[in-house]
């Protein structure tokens, strides 16, 4: 185990990481988002949280570019920043952990943490070859730093278990340089041990400086996890509540009644 | 008792079962392909003994080397999710064009047969890259389903070899090009398998030592994965089609040196032989997965089935009836064994 020297939940900073401002978005004449807006802080786990239809997916669209926002502006980091498609906010730093994984079945470990991403390099200055050892190596270490343990990096991603998939799926998002991971429903297809295990990977990178912005139904993991919960209702935003100091029934009746 | 199961640890039982699970992760990672090419080698063989003289084995590697080459390019459609039933029709509009072209120029300077060679060949070559875009762009961009699509582009190629060629064999190509790509046998090795060979050592490369291969790969795994790891998927959709259809084409190139005409009724059987090639090698039809060295192997042994059943006189009907019959079972065979792997993650 590596020594940590910081507490499980750190006092997160108060410096904005992410903050969107007045964002609206509508779907024909459905509004899905009615003026919201939110603030991430850096290193610190926010959960948001709403019952369905309340804009929550349409939220994390917007912040990981996948839909682009009718009105209201994004801030990253201080600047202002257009999202117009998934590779500008990996750019700027947020990566999105989709519900789905993204991950290629059929590839192996290294395969899929590189997808996208090949590291190649030129034979005799003209033709290219893949680095395959390279990326077999960094893959280790990356896994390493993170203190994910497969059981064996050379087989098809199919053959492991939800968690270890999933695990996969974090660590390739953070191969660039990612200050803010976006998950929507983490653990909705994990059993109770691997759910607790993806928790744990989560609370690890929190504590090296990664921001969480966590969608999830599961009330005791985001008791557990995060710093605060934001609360969407009918496309506008509740509130955003310290954690700590609220409890299970004060959330909920955020969600139900939409009032603090 | 237990004692006894310790001392001797290799029971029948055990040892079966050990077999059994190596039989398993050997099928799993290669399909039914080796222990059917050797049960067929070595039936023919027995029934009859001219199947393996060299001169027969020389004519084997030689007819099998065209349906190799249309077979890796059949391969990379499936690689990406699709497939593409135009590759007959492909051949045989290339080889009109070829023939068309070379014909031209030997008609404008008849000392020029290497000028007109490489004007045929440059011709077939683009249309066949041309032929693969059309396919490629309606199925990426607007979501035609590859059967359909290349099964519409089969009837259209078919149709205009046909009005272009009105029906006969082209003539007025140079000797040359017979000699150098069909009948040349340098060392003994036929020339369309040394040019198989080329085709296979290209595309091994591409597709296991190339970002392009593993994004091919990729597109076929999981597409809506891809296009979030950024990779342009239409691009590289098109770019599968246009891939297979000018390695086919240079099949079609081959098989018109061979057969010394142009011909708009040229490899009609290989769109059936190079899916079951392909799917025999253990290419899977829901993508992603294959190796270019069995397709190799694939392609081989539909053409010594064919080879035998010729030896073996079987009438060429009823060898129709064979070849569909083994479509469907190595089908069968990769539905079984894509559940097997579904069990094997499952455990």
């Amino acid at each position: 185990m590596s020594p940590v020297l910081a507490p499980s939940r750190p006092a997160s900073t108060h410096t904005s990481l992410l903050r969107a401002a007045g964002i609206v978005k509508a779907f024909g004449g459905n509004r899905a988002l009615n003026g919201v807006s939110i603030d991430v802080r850096e290193n610190e786990i926010m959960a948001l949280v709403g019952d369905n239809g309340a804009g929550k997916s349409t939220l994390v669209k917007i912040l990981s570019g996948a839909e682009v926002p009718d009105e209201g502006t994004i801030h990253v980091s201080g600047r202002l920043a257009a999202i117009q498609n998934p590779h500008d906010a990996h750019d700027l730093g947020i990566a999105t952990l989709h519900q789905h994984l993204g991950l290629v079945d059929c590839f192996d470990v290294p395969q899929n943490v590189f997808l996208g991403r090949e590291l190649s390099t030129r034979l005799l200055g003209v033709l290219p070859v893949l680095r395959r050892t390279e990326m077999l190596e960094r893959t280790k270490e990356l896994l390493r730093e993170l203190d994910i343990r497969l059981p064996y990096l050379d087989r098809p991603v199919s053959t492991m278990s939800g968690g270890q998939r999933q695990a996969v799926a974090i660590s390739r998002l953070l191969l660039g340089d990612i200050k803010l991971i976006i998950m929507d429903e983490p653990m909705a297809a994990l059993g109770v041990h691997e759910g607790q295990k993806v928790l744990d990977l989560i609370s690890r990178l929190s504590r090296r400086g990664i921001s969480f912005l966590i969608v999830s139904h599961n009330m005791e993991h985001v008791m557990s996890i995060s710093n605060r919960v934001a609360v969407l209702k009918n496309g506008n935003l509740v509130g955003v509540v310290p954690t700590e100091g609220a409890t299970r029934q004060d959330i909920t009746s955020m969600i139900i009644h939409g009032r603090v | 008792m237990s004692e006894q199961a310790e001392v001797e640890p290799r029971s029948p039982t055990d040892s079966l079962r050990r077999l059994s699970a190596f039989g398993r992760r050997f099928f799993l990672a290669g399909g039914i392909l080796p222990l059917v090419l050797v049960i067929a080698i070595v039936g023919f063989a027995l029934a009859e003994p001219r199947f393996l003289t060299y001169g027969n084995l020389f004519n084997v590697a030689r007819a099998a080397s065209f349906l190799v080459i249309v077979s890796i390019g059949q391969m990379i459609t499936l690689l990406v999710r699709g497939i593409d039933m135009s590759i007959g029709s492909t051949e045989a509009l290339v080889s009109v064009c070829v023939a068309l072209v070379m014909a031209t120029v030997l008609g404008f300077d008849p000392d020029a047969p290497w000028l007109a060679i490489a004007a045929g060949i440059a011709a077939g070559l683009a249309v066949g890259a041309v032929v693969g875009a059309v396919n490629g762009i309606g199925i990426a961009v607007f979501n035609v389903n590859p059967f359909i699509m290349t099964v519409g582009m089969l009837s259209i190629l078919s149709g205009v070899a046909l009005t272009v060629s009105g029906g006969m064999p082209m003539y007025g190509m140079p000797k040359q090009f017979g000699e150098i790509f069909a009948y040349a046998a340098p060392l003994g090795i036929p020339a369309p398998v040394l040019f198989a060979a080329g085709v296979f050592v290209i595309m091994f490369y591409i597709l296991n030592w190339t970002a392009l291969g593993r994004r091919i790969y990729a597109l076929g795994g999981n597409i809506v994965a891809s296009r979030l790891a950024g990779i342009s998927t239409r691009l590289h959709m098109v770019l599968a089609y246009v891939m297979c259809s000018t390695i086919v084409a240079f099949g079609g190139i081959l098989l018109t040196a061979r057969v010394g005409t142009g011909e708009a009724t040229l490899a009609s059987t290989h769109v059936l032989e190079s899916i079951t090639a392909v799917v025999i090698a253990g290419v899977s039809f829901f993508g992603g997965i294959g190796r270019v060295g069995n397709v190799v192997l694939g392609a081989f042994f539909v053409t010594l089935v064919t080879n035998g059943m010729n030896l073996l006189r079987v009438p060429s009907y009823q060898q129709l009836i064979v070849l569909g019959c083994l479509l469907i079972l190595a089908v069968v065979i990769d539905q079984v064994r894509i559940r097997m792997m579904q069990q094997v993650r499952d455990e």
